[in-house]
């Protein structure tokens, strides 16, 4: 009984094969029945010399039986892959030397579930399942009805199978087979602190062991401090003993440039493509659009390189568009091999333009502004303007706009807290600027006459829109009135000089936002640049690049949180008893309500699987967000041995049993080479008895 | 030409034409012949003088040698006659056999209607005894000697005197023919009642497998030809499969004249059985050659004309 105990199978389901054994059994009571019926002549020689050997030729028969079903028993035996694992780590499930049965022995298995378990070894099986089966085995070696023992599930939240600790142990080992890996990145501090609770909570003078049953992958271990196990806990490492595998290319980090591209406007379509193996590969990137077209790109990595890959596509139709990136070839990890990416494109983006005078009286600041923007004035224009006097502006009239223009005198409060909620804001210093304020990149100072832009110096990006030809026609223009520029603030960047020197354009971040500010106005009072057809070049650059500066939402990671964001401004939150649905399409519990960055928004507090969250109302859908697989999921590089004897060192008076455990499938003495060549044996020994009988 | 039966093929043996199917001993014919024989006669070959003895013919007396030395002595000279074979053939169940018959497969009906199927070789113990009889009959009449013909079945169940004429060889072989081997020879018995028919010194051809006989029995019953100055060959006629035993495994034997079962694997007892087989027939041989009897095994897988010729010049060699 102690050997079989040590011998473990890799591959138990193959000793199904061995039905085979009816195979020769068949084949011997089929060649007694098959008997034929032959008319001889000499049955009395027959008889006389079938008289010695009958005896003798049934007992071959059986031994010629029994090699064969030996031979194919041992062959199944090897396909079933058995290993000799001679005994368990010291310390750990067995019972200490001295010990009575009675001595109750408190166990925690911390169960390492993040996304990394979920890598196929090369026999194509996922490692999670030799983990379980670990945990499961860790678990058999207690006594039933004695013993106290916990999971605990480690993942980004940690949480323990049946909250305590429980003496039904064979409960506890079938709760296991109802776990499936995550897509999360294992939180090991936090897990290890349930365990050291839990263990805390089981009786006194019991023996405390944790075993940790993990794939040693290095991401999740860096930075694990403080185990908070309690004293005299024994601490142990089980793991599949498994190398790292060969390589494993993942997607991340998927994004849109601009973020809310209008339609028909070039959008840039982005994913990092990261190798982590020991040899080059050369990949085919896939991006297949809502419809199903598909561009492919190939790429070619070195070990460690991680390259971004960019697909330009412009979007025929407003509205949220799914896209997914997708690796076209296979590899340990597949869930990293798949990214989606949400792109809300819009038809004309709204841009509010604030003072300014009266849009509809030609010469007015608000009017060139308007036209500039939108020279159709109607559909076909790319920008939607609405002119608001400065009195008439509020947060709400701000909301959802891709970009502000203020044309004077003053700056509403308003567009400040626009600007530091994230958005764009573009100021003309008009007849009577405000001079400086917490908004502005600088403080202008006494005003200036007939001064002319620099032709030089139009490297900014926010300028990169202007060829030569409209750079020099701009230049040329002579402004009547404009400010010059006391002092730039520390971090402004100046994007424009006049002649001589003076800051013309400057910008700087506020908030999460960014603001552009512009020493002269359009207005006819100040000259004629409003009227010249290089303010439209002028305009529409500035826009787009201020307008695409809306930042592209952070991704969100499977174990965190994800915020989906309402397409629609004007939702109603308290009414929004909407339901989230996860990738798989099953609702979504743990949603909290609420507005982010003007907006309505449902935030999921733990998106447990990668793909697209779904918020609908109804029938309608509110929006949705890409979540993916946690990027330090994807290197796959277990940490060495040593480095998590280092990690797990002994510490609080906890004992580290040093050593990572044996999985009977990989750790053990392999077998099968042994049981094969027994087979072949047997079949070559069959053969040979059959041969010298019959000879 | 149409052969005279089935059994025979001119062709086959048109090869043996040359050679004399004759006896060692001296035989005695009513005619003359080319063969031997203890009587005196009148041919150009001198062989011995002898004494007068009053009632001899005076025509034979040699006057030379009695002008010269005054008594009377008689001229001899050797005489030829004709000779006849008789052929005892083994008409028992257990020449019937033909090997094992081959194993009946379950086929789908065809919608066209099968062809016959061709026709198999008869293979069999007793028509190899039948042909080998045939073809020394050929032989025998075609030299000008007769032949007789004796069916051993149960004893002496069909006998045919001994001619030699070529209607004779069809009627020969039209009873062959119609003879279908069943039961036991009992070939003592048949021999003793052929025996009879066999008043004049000739040779006796005993063609049978001796399957279950006495060997005493035979022997006592071929003592009266050999007593009568007859010269006996026996043609021990067995089928490949009985010299080796075929390859099928686990059968059940059946025998086919006492009807007795017997469960086995052919393939565990071969060598075993090779070894009885060997020892039957040496006792076999050791019983005719201690008579001065011919004895030949023959085997179904030789063909017969092969075994003739084999047999002929074996003979001519020791002549």
């Amino acid at each position: 009984m102690r050997f079989l105990a040590a011998l473990g199978l890799t591959t138990p389901a193959m000793l199904f094969g061995a039905g085979l054994l009816l195979l020769p059994i068949a084949a011997h009571l089929l060649r007694r029945r098959a008997r034929r019926r032959l008319v001889f002549p000499s049955v009395a020689l027959v008889t006389a010399a079938a008289a010695g050997p009958a005896a003798t030729s049934r007992l071959r028969r059986w031994g010629l039986l029994l090699l064969r079903c030996l031979a194919v028993a041992l062959a199944v035996l090897a396909f079933a892959r058995p290993v000799w694992v001679p005994a368990a780590a010291p310390g750990v499930g067995a019972r200490p030397a001295g010990t009575g049965a009675a001595a109750t022995v408190v166990v925690v298995v911390v169960l390492d579930r993040s996304a990394s378990t979920r890598q196929l070894t090369a026999e194509g099986t996922p490692v999670w399942d030799r983990l379980r089966r670990l945990a499961r085995d860790e678990l058999a070696r207690l006594n039933d009805g004695a013993d106290l023992a916990a999971v605990v599930l480690a993942d980004a939240a940690p949480s323990a199978v049946f909250g305590r600790l429980t003496p039904n142990l064979p409960m506890l080992r079938e709760a296991l087979s109802g776990i499936d890996a995550t897509d999360h990145r294992a939180d090991f501090s936090a897990a290890l602190g349930l365990a050291g609770e839990l263990l805390r909570g089981g009786p006194e003078g019991a023996r405390r062991e944790v075993v940790v049953v993990t794939d040693g992958q290095q991401t999740n271990w860096t930075g694990v401090a403080g185990l908070g196990l309690p004293n005299g806990t024994t601490l142990s490492l089980r793991g599949p003993g498994d190398g790292p595998p060969e390589e494993n290319t993942a997607l991340r980090l998927a994004r849109a440039l601009p973020g809310r591209p209008g339609v028909g406007v070039p959008v840039q379509l982005g994913v990092e493509v990261a190798h982590f193996g020991k040899a080059p590969t050369r990949q085919r990137v896939d991006l297949i659009g809502p419809a199903g077209q598909t561009d492919s790109r190939w790429v070619r990595l070195e070990p460690g390189e991680r390259r971004q890959v960019d697909f330009t596509r412009r979007l025929a139709e407003p509205g949220p568009q799914r896209f997914r990136f997708a690796l076209g070839r296979g590899d340990a990890l597949a869930h990293d091999n798949n990214v989606d990416l949400i792109v809300r494109a819009v038809r004309r983006q709204p841009v509010i333009v604030v003072g300014g005078g009266d849009s509809r009286r030609a010469g007015s600041a608000s009017y060139y502004l308007t036209r500039a923007l939108a020279p159709h004035g109607g559909a076909r224009d790319r920008y939607r303007v609405t002119h608001l006097a400065a009195d008439g502006v509020d947060d709400a009239a701000l909301r959802g706009a891709a970009l502000v223009c203020v044309a004077g005198p003053g700056v509403p409060a308003a567009v400040r807290a626009y600007a530091e909620a994230g958005g764009s804001v573009l100021v003309f210093a008009g007849a009577d600027p405000v001079r400086s304020g917490p908004l502005l990149p600088w403080t202008l100072g006494s005003r200036l006459s007939s001064v002319k832009l620099d032709a030089e110096g139009w490297r900014a990006p926010e300028l990169a829109a202007f060829d030569e030809a409209a750079r020099e026609a701009l230049a040329g223009l002579s402004l009547r009135r404009a400010w010059g520029v006391e002092a730039v603030k520390p971090g402004a960047r100046v994007l424009l000089r006049f002649r001589g020197g003076s800051p013309a354009m400057a910008a700087h971040a506020i908030g999460r936002g960014r603001v552009v500010a512009a020493a002269f106005s359009p207005a006819a009072e100040t000259g004629d640049l409003g009227k010249v057809g290089g303010f439209v070049v002028l305009m529409q650059g500035l826009a787009e690049e201020l307008a695409a500066r809306e930042p592209t939402p952070a991704p969100s990671f499977a174990g965190g949180p994800a915020v989906i964001r309402s397409a629609i401004g004007e939702a109603d939150v308290a009414a929004a008893a909407e339901v989230v649905y996860s990738p798989s399409g099953e609702p979504v519990s743990g949603v909290a309500l609420g507005f982010e960055a003007g907006r309505a928004s449902a935030t999921v507090r733990r998106a447990d699987t990668a793909g697209v969250y779904v918020w609908r109302r109804g029938g309608i859908s509110m929006g949705s967000v890409s979540v993916e697989v946690d990027p330090r999921e994807s290197d796959l590089t277990a940490a060495a041995a040593e480095t998590l004897a280092r990690i797990l060192e002994p510490r609080e008076g906890v004992a580290f049993a040093a050593g990572r455990g044996r999985d009977a499938s990989r750790g053990g003495e392999a077998l099968w080479g042994w049981a094969l060549l027994g087979a072949l044996g047997l079949l070559g020994l069959e053969r040979g008895l059959l041969g010298v009988w019959r000879r | 030409m149409q052969p005279p039966t089935a059994y025979l093929d001119p062709a086959a043996l048109a090869p043996l034409r040359h050679l004399v199917f004759a006896s060692r001993r001296a035989v005695t014919g009513h005619y003359a012949g080319q063969h031997a024989s203890p009587q005196r006669g009148h041919s150009v070959e001198f062989r011995d003088y002898r004494a007068y003895t009053p009632g001899d013919p005076l025509g034979d007396v040699d006057w030379k040698v009695y002008g010269r030395t005054d008594r009377m002595f008689l001229k001899q000279f050797e005489h030829q006659s004709d000779m006849a074979v008789h052929l005892l053939l083994d008409a028992s169940a257990s020449m019937a056999y033909a090997g094992p018959e081959p194993v009946k497969r379950r086929r789908t009906p065809r919608r066209s209607p099968r062809k016959t199927p061709p026709p198999t070789v008869a293979g069999s113990k007793f028509d190899h005894a039948c042909r080998l009889a045939t073809a020394i009959a050929f032989l025998v009449i075609q030299q000008q000697d007769k032949v007789a013909l004796g069916l051993a079945q149960g004893g002496l169940h069909t006998a045919l005197p001994a001619l030699g004429t070529y209607p004779h060889l069809h009627r020969l072989g039209h009873t062959l023919e119609e003879t279908r081997p069943a039961g036991q020879a009992r070939l003592p018995a048949a021999l003793h009642a052929f025996a009879p028919r066999a008043r004049l010194k000739g040779l006796l051809v005993v063609i049978s497998d001796l399957a279950d006989e006495d060997p005493d029995a035979v022997l006592a019953a071929l003592d009266r030809f050999l007593h009568r100055g007859h010269e006996v060959i026996v043609f021990q006629t067995l089928h490949a499969d009985e010299l080796v035993l075929p390859n099928l495994g686990s059968v059940v034997l059946v025998d086919s004249e006492t009807g007795r079962e017997l469960t086995t694997d052919l393939d565990d007892l071969r060598e075993n059985y090779a070894r009885r087989i060997e020892a039957h027939l040496t006792r076999w041989r050791r019983v005719f050659g201690a008579r001065g009897i011919d004895h030949r095994v023959v085997s179904t897988a030789t063909p017969y004309p092969e075994v003739l010729r084999d047999y002929l010049f074996t003979r001519a060699s020791l002549r």
